[in-house]
């Protein structure tokens, strides 16, 4: 067979989801769908604007997760979103922005983020305030994003992307300042710190689906809706799997295992 | 060529071609497309270093700029991050990163300080969860039950105690926790599975920057 033995199944399960979500944004169509309500992004603006008024800046953090590892890069991409919406809030509402980039194996992102801040400020005419060097700074050890937090004194920190213990330390460091935290991550044992230090927290797939939320495109949301009806199938799953292994048998383990 | 099509349409078809080639690699045994897809993440190897090409310029500027300005005290430790950084780029490319002179750099600076970090953990670790512990909500709340009866029942004194307390911990490890793991494990997988399409298919394209053209 041309499929690699034990992932047929999940092939399968993948270009079915895929159709689904091709459905849903094709043929049935996005407009009548609604996404709920995300507190951690809606606050995002809010932080922004007391940055402006305390004249303090806003520091955005993308992780070390990078674009190059598998596992890593879709919270790492949910991030650049982010980081896109903060930079344009920033350019537009007149505060400072610090995006730190951090260098465990993620240093392919900044050229990406450099593009990204620069686009949002040249998108708000407000190109001149951009600023590669001190926008940008390249931190390559957790400890110089302490020193920023220390140093800076931000009014808003956001953190949204992969991370691993640095979660922890870094939301510590600019919580022991005072500053509004919004924390969001896909790395399951990071989420509880997250969840502990910071004023808002993303938990695991809210991440994602962000760049649905600010942009409120149709078809992005139509695919959350996709997503959700999936999540239906794999609860049914779960609970068969659950009947079906109580009663000693293995057919749909052995089934989903091809 | 107009800049849309530099800055969006070329991009997009890359990510497309790029998008189905990981999958099928995965998924599909082709050999020649495993060949042509580790070709590809070789080439994400290179364009990383041309990247840590850039932040090291990054941190020469900056560390510059702050000794011009010299504010506070903070233009002291760049002169020193300096010191340093040039010491291990001479090191490192004069000598190899394999050489007695690097490594013994690298150990006795480098890998100590990044030790150090771990265990530092510890304190913010306490720090964050006596800020948690005064949280008022009823989440907070119930945060601060399931927290203590973990911190207490880990405590050997305490699990000597209250053998129960062990008990307690390992239902809230195994069931609870596990369970409430699955489930966010469960929806990161079909987040990161829709977001892969969303990119694929190019109707998420906000890392590409703004829509309109210039």
């Amino acid at each position: 067979m041309i499929i690699a033995s034990g992932k047929v199944v999940d092939f399968i399960a993948l270009i079915l989801i895929w159709a689904v979500a091709a459905v849903f944004v094709w043929i049935v169509g996005g407009k009548r769908f609604t996404i709920r309500r995300m507190v951690a992004i809606d606050v995002i603006e809010e932080a922004v604007g007391r940055a402006v008024e305390t004249e303090k800046a806003v520091v955005m953090n993308i992780g070390g997760g990078g674009l190059l590892r598998g596992e890593y890069a879709p919270a790492t991409m949910a991030g650049l979103t982010v980081l896109g919406y903060v930079a344009g809030l920033t350019a537009r509402l007149g505060a400072d922005l610090i995006a730190p980039m951090y260098s465990d194996g993620g240093v392919e992102t900044i050229p990406v983020a450099t593009e990204l801040i620069r686009d949002a400020y040249m998108a708000e005419g407000e190109v001149e305030r951009f600023d590669a060097e001190e926008m940008i700074p390249f931190l390559p050890v957790q400890a110089s994003v302490m020193a920023l937090a220390d140093r800076v004194r931000p009014a808003a920190n956001i953190m949204v992307g992969y991370y691993w213990h640095e979660s922890c330390i870094w939301a510590e460091a600019f919580g022991r300042i005072g500053a509004i935290q919004v924390g969001g991550t896909t790395n399951l044992y990071q989420i509880p710190f997250f969840a502990g230090a910071c004023d808002y927290v993303l938990i695991g797939e809210e991440v994602y689906p962000i760049s649905a939320y600010i942009s409120k495109d149709p078809k992005l949301i139509a695919t959350i809706v996709g997503q959700d009806a999936f999540k239906w199938i794999a609860a049914i799953l779960i609970i068969l799997g659950t009947i079906l292994v109580s009663f000693g048998n293995q057919w749909l383990t052995q089934f989903l295992s091809m | 060529m107009s800049t849309k099509l530099v800055r969006k349409t070329v991009p997009l078809i890359i990510t497309f071609l790029v998008g189905l080639l990981m999958i099928g690699q995965w998924f599909l045994k082709i050999p020649s497309l495993n060949e042509l897809a580790t070709s590809v993440q070789q080439w994400g190897i290179i364009i990383a270093a041309f990247a840590m090409g850039l932040g090291s310029v990054n941190i020469i500027i900056r560390n510059v700029h702050r000794i011009q300005k010299r504010e506070g005290t903070d233009w002291l430790y760049a002169i020193w991050l300096l010191a340093i950084f040039f010491l291990f780029a001479i090191v490192g490319i004069g000598f190899g990163s394999a050489s007695s002179q690097y490594r013994y750099i690298f150990n006795t600076i480098l890998q100590p300080l990044s030790a150090t970090m771990y265990p530092a953990t510890l304190f913010f670790l306490v720090s964050a969860i006596y800020r948690t512990f005064k949280t008022r909500t009823v989440e907070g709340g119930l945060f601060v039950i399931v927290g203590a009866i973990i911190l207490v029942a880990n405590a050997p004194v305490m699990a000597a105690t209250f053998p129960f307390l062990v008990s307690v911990k390992s239902w809230i490890m195994d069931v609870e926790l596990t369970a409430a793991y699955r489930a966010i494990l469960l929806g990161i997988g079909l987040g990161a599975i829709m977001l892969g399409f969303r990119v694929i298919f190019g109707l998420e394209t906000t890392h590409l920057g703004r829509e309109e053209e210039t």
